[in-house]
């Protein structure tokens, strides 16, 4: 069984399901009614390509081998005993949903919030926790030098009419479509060295038509003296000529602006009853990478502050979690334990490795997994085995979600969206979600166990 | 705009990029590795992973080396779009440019 039908459960699946021989059935869980995870919840709407892996995770999900049940937590409706005596292995894939925080006075003021709130505003997410229909601000800073931060910016200042053609939320569109920031501040603790940006991501915000793009060539220039970090990585040069670039570039005439800061660590986020601005210590480095404050301070003007700064994992019951990481501690994929390597339990994804890499990484991670699964773990005989998990399910209440019934979820949103010319309309509540998952045909049978399981393998 | 395999695959072909590739676009032929530019959703994930730097962004390609590009669409001519490589298999022959290459020795 792999817990998170996200891109590293689903190529989990596929991994163990693919190769011919006596096959694995797997079961995938998910917490939520919708399986792909941050494909479906993080990848920016406006990155289509990325959005067409749909069509393969989908693929995984309709084998015969691979049976997916949405709507089911683990912790709450099933527990870790549960699956451990019905299942040879159990692999956990729950990602690293928690924010990372800047842990400064003010964070907790309206108008503050984690990047991974915003992307789940505007993705739909059902149990998104901040409403930023209520976010008007006309400065908006972003605290974080990696990818989210350059998705958050590009949501934020792409032409209006680029976004109706997105299945971007409906509840991120009118909002959006009203409100268009004039400034928004990228900013980073450290230097232009030490960024997490790619090429691509940067390129594209370079291609957005009526924003210009503001660097100052002399904070560009302190905070690239990190030669020692710049040598032992070739692939920052184009990088930092995109910077270079834009520091020396004639400023767009437009009211929208976009602009880079370095070495600068937010200190307070002030403001009475919001956010009003954030006051921020200027650091310097040296040659090694070392950066300190150097006493002088500099204030953002901002209605928003956004925090990017990664994800971390959350602590499920009965499950090891190392705080420290915020990963499922573990050697080469298998959970470790107390004591020591348990016996049938795995990770994969950024439950494993925490928040880096993209969706492809995942994929190279199932394939060692599924080689490290096939090669030590043996079916175990079948004796007097538990029902079937979708029984004990039912017998708790739970209402799964099949595939079948994320099929009717999926035939949904894309009618909603084919009459207004969208790629989809996501439904944002699970209620809606699981209305649509029982509605139309009644002739659907309830789900129940599939053929004998003869080799439970997972 | 896609990622794009250059002379350093070939005779080495590491295949390291195969296993990342999230819609496994990347083909074999018998002495290169070849990118579906049609299937590719333009992720990344490929070109950190080449130990030997084989591999580079369409739009990232020096001067001169848009060649590179013109010879793997045309690596696909007799196939098409195969929808996944694993499925597929290895490409019945290479590019001829590349099929011409002296065979590098294996050092």
């Amino acid at each position: 069984v792999i817990v998170g039908a996200g891109p590293a459960g689903l190529y989990a699946a596929d991994a163990l399901t693919y190769q011919a021989g006596p096959n694995a059935e797997v079961d995938v869980l998910d917490r939520l009614p919708t399986p792909f995870g941050l494909l479906r919840y993080g990848v920016a709407p406006d990155h289509f390509k990325m959005k067409s892996l749909e069509k393969v995770m989908q693929r995984i999900i309709d084998r015969p081998s691979v049976r997916f049940l949405g709507n089911v937590a683990l912790g709450t409706d099933v527990t870790r005993a549960d699956l451990l005596e019905r299942y040879d292995a159990v692999i956990y894939a729950y990602g690293a949903p928690l924010a990372r925080r800047l842990n400064i006075a003010g964070e907790e003021l309206p108008g503050s919030a984690a990047a991974s709130d915003f992307v789940a505003w505007y993705n739909g997410h059902p149990e998104c926790s901040v409403d930023f229909g209520g976010f008007v601000a006309s400065s908006v800073a972003i605290i974080g030098m990696g990818n989210v931060a350059l998705d958050v910016a590009r949501i934020l200042l792409m032409q209006r009419d680029k976004l109706p053609v997105t299945d971007i939320a409906d509840r991120a569109l009118r909002h959006l479509v009203e409100h268009r920031p004039t400034d928004v501040y990228i900013v980073g603790r450290r230097g232009v060295a030490q960024a997490r940006f790619t090429l691509k991501e940067l390129r594209e915000i370079g291609d957005l038509e009526d924003v210009a793009i503001i660097v100052d060539p002399d904070e560009l220039a302190v905070s690239e003296i990190d030669v020692h970090e710049l040598a032992g990585k070739p692939d920052m040069a184009p990088i930092l000529q995109t910077f270079h670039g834009w520091a020396k570039a004639p400023r767009k005439a437009t009211p929208h602006r976009l602009h880079f800061r370095f070495l600068l660590e937010p200190e307070r986020i002030q403001g009475t009853s919001r956010v009003e601005a954030i006051r921020l210590q200027r650091m310097t480095g040296d040659s090694r990478g070392v950066t300190r404050g150097t006493g002088e301070y500099v204030e953002i003007r901002s209605g928003a502050v956004i925090r990017s700064l990664g994800q971390t994992g959350r602590m499920l019951p009965d499950i090891p979690f190392d705080p420290k990481t915020g990963t499922v501690p573990n050697v080469q994929g298998r959970v470790a334990g107390r004591h020591g390597p348990a016996a049938k339990e795995f990770v994969t994804g950024w439950a494993r490795r925490g928040s880096t890499g993209v969706i492809g990484n995942t994929r190279g991670d199932a394939a060692e997994l599924a080689e490290l699964i096939r090669t030590t773990i043996r079916s175990e005989p079948e004796g007097a085995a538990p029902p079937d998990l979708i029984e004990l399910l039912a017998a708790r209440g739970v209402q799964v979600v099949t595939a079948e019934c994320w099929s009717r979820i999926d035939r949904r949103e894309r009618d909603m969206g084919k009459e207004l010319g969208r790629p989809r309309v996501k439904l944002e509540s699970v209620g809606e979600m699981l209305s649509a998952a029982r509605a139309v045909d009644s002739t659907t049978r309830p789900p129940g166990p599939r053929t004998a399981p003869q080799e439970n393998l997972s | 705009v896609t990622y794009v395999i250059n002379d350093a695959c070939v005779d080495v072909m590491e295949k390291k990029c195969i296993r990342e590739c999230p819609v496994d676009c990347i083909y074999l032929g018998e002495r290169s590795a070849y990118i579906q530019s049609d299937e590719c959703i333009d992720c990344g994930a490929c070109a950190p992973v080449c130990p030997v730097k084989a591999i580079a962004y369409e739009r990232d390609l020096k001067p001169g080396d848009e060649y590179l590009l013109v010879r793997q669409r045309e690596a696909f001519l007799a196939v098409g779009s195969p929808g996944g490589a694993r499925d597929f298999g290895p490409l019945p022959a290479d590019h001829p440019a590349i099929a011409a290459m002296p065979r590098k020795t294996a050092s």
